[in-house]
């Protein structure tokens, strides 16, 4: 699991404040170039929170038309990593909260799911095949989206409990707690799952 | 502690170990146990869970380009149509004048004239009866409660 890292760019590239006030001046080419500096970072966010393709780059897409709406008020010298990354977050946020799944049994699963779900929890290095994402999809689901929300930033992109709180906008002990009572939830909701599956074997 | 403490505590660690890797002891355990078989399978379930969500999404091409110029052209329309209303909006004041006179004006006209009629339309076959007697004389009650004897 690797952290989403991006960066001010190559020594002879312009630095992101000044590609921020060529934008403000309607510069049209430097705010591409910011969004091509930061678009994987905000793919690899988007794509943590939600499994569709389609989905991951609508809110991409979102994100930096926001991103240069609120160009105006960026903090000049502040990191755009954290702000951009903010952003995404919080439309990932809102999907999820506008979607939020009921549980799920293993009747409900398609007998692929079932046998990713068999292999995942019999193998230490599962395949990733796109039944394991709509398995994943379907057991992230059960959790809140604030939950969802921590897990996705520290479990799945890597981020510790302070790079977390400071793109929620919250303590990292607030982190902390919720990352637990998340992980705790998800191994409820598998076992619940998986019981299911010895039921029918 | 038992051997289900044993295996809750190294739960974290199990999951990452193959098969073979997993100590005998535990291995026993586990598949003795029904509830640490369910715990570990669960675990791992979790941990292959969100390893497949951390799968690279990569923006396709032309994505960035894709994006500026859909910005760039809302920006613009925004601004457009903000500068055709802008002097519209300088009418507001005098058309709220306009309608608050209107309504003064046409106030008066609205409220209904009292005609002194008394509309019995509506009203039920007591009703109309109650309204439609005379009030009792007051003499005539008075004498009948006196020759009555009071009662």
């Amino acid at each position: 699991m690797t952290k989403p890292r991006a960066g001010q760019g190559e020594a002879n590239e312009p630095q992101d404040d000044a590609l921020v006030q060529r934008t403000l001046q309607g510069d049209q080419q430097a705010f591409e170039m910011l969004v091509r500096r930061y678009e994987r970072l905000v793919f690899r966010i988007a794509g943590g929170f939600l499994r569709q393709r389609q989905d991951v780059e609508d809110v991409a897409q979102e994100a930096f038309l926001k991103a240069f709406q609120a160009l105006a008020r960026f903090r000049p010298g502040a990191p755009f990593a954290p702000w951009i990354a903010q952003i995404a977050t919080r439309l990932c946020y809102d999907r999820l909260r506008a979607r939020r799944g009921r549980e799920v049994d293993w009747e409900d699963l398609s007998a692929a799911e079932q046998q990713s779900a068999r292999s995942m929890a019999g193998s230490a290095s599962p395949e990733v095949a796109a039944a394991n994402r709509d398995l994943a999809d379907r057991l992230l689901t059960n959790l809140s989206p604030k939950d969802r929300r921590v897990l996705v930033l520290q479990d799945v992109l890597g981020y510790t409990a302070a790079e977390a709180a400071q793109i929620l906008g919250c303590t990292a002990l607030a982190v902390r707690v919720r990352i637990h009572r998340a992980r705790r939830a998800m191994e409820q909701a598998a076992e619940r799952l998986l019981a299911g599956m010895e039921g029918t074997e | 502690m038992n051997s289900c403490d044993a295996v809750g505590k190294r739960i974290a660690e199990l999951v990452r170990l193959s098969q073979a890797e997993i100590p005998g002891w535990v291995r026993d355990h586990v598949a003795a146990c029904r509830e640490c078989r369910g715990r570990l399978a669960a675990a791992r379930l979790v941990r292959a869970v969100v390893e497949s969500g951390a799968e690279e999404v990569e923006p396709p091409a032309g994505f960035a380009h894709r994006v500026a110029v859909s910005v760039f052209h809302q920006a613009t329309t925004r601004r457009t149509e903000a500068e055709l209303w802008r002097p519209a909006w300088g009418l507001v004041p005098a058309f709220g004048a306009v309608v608050v006179a209107l309504l003064i004006m046409f106030q008066g006209s609205l409220t209904p004239e009292p005609t002194g009629m008394f509309l019995t339309e509506g009203l039920s076959s007591g009703e109309h009866l109650v309204l439609g007697s005379s009030a009792p004389n007051l003499d005539m009650v008075l004498s009948a409660v006196l020759e009555g004897d009071g009662k």
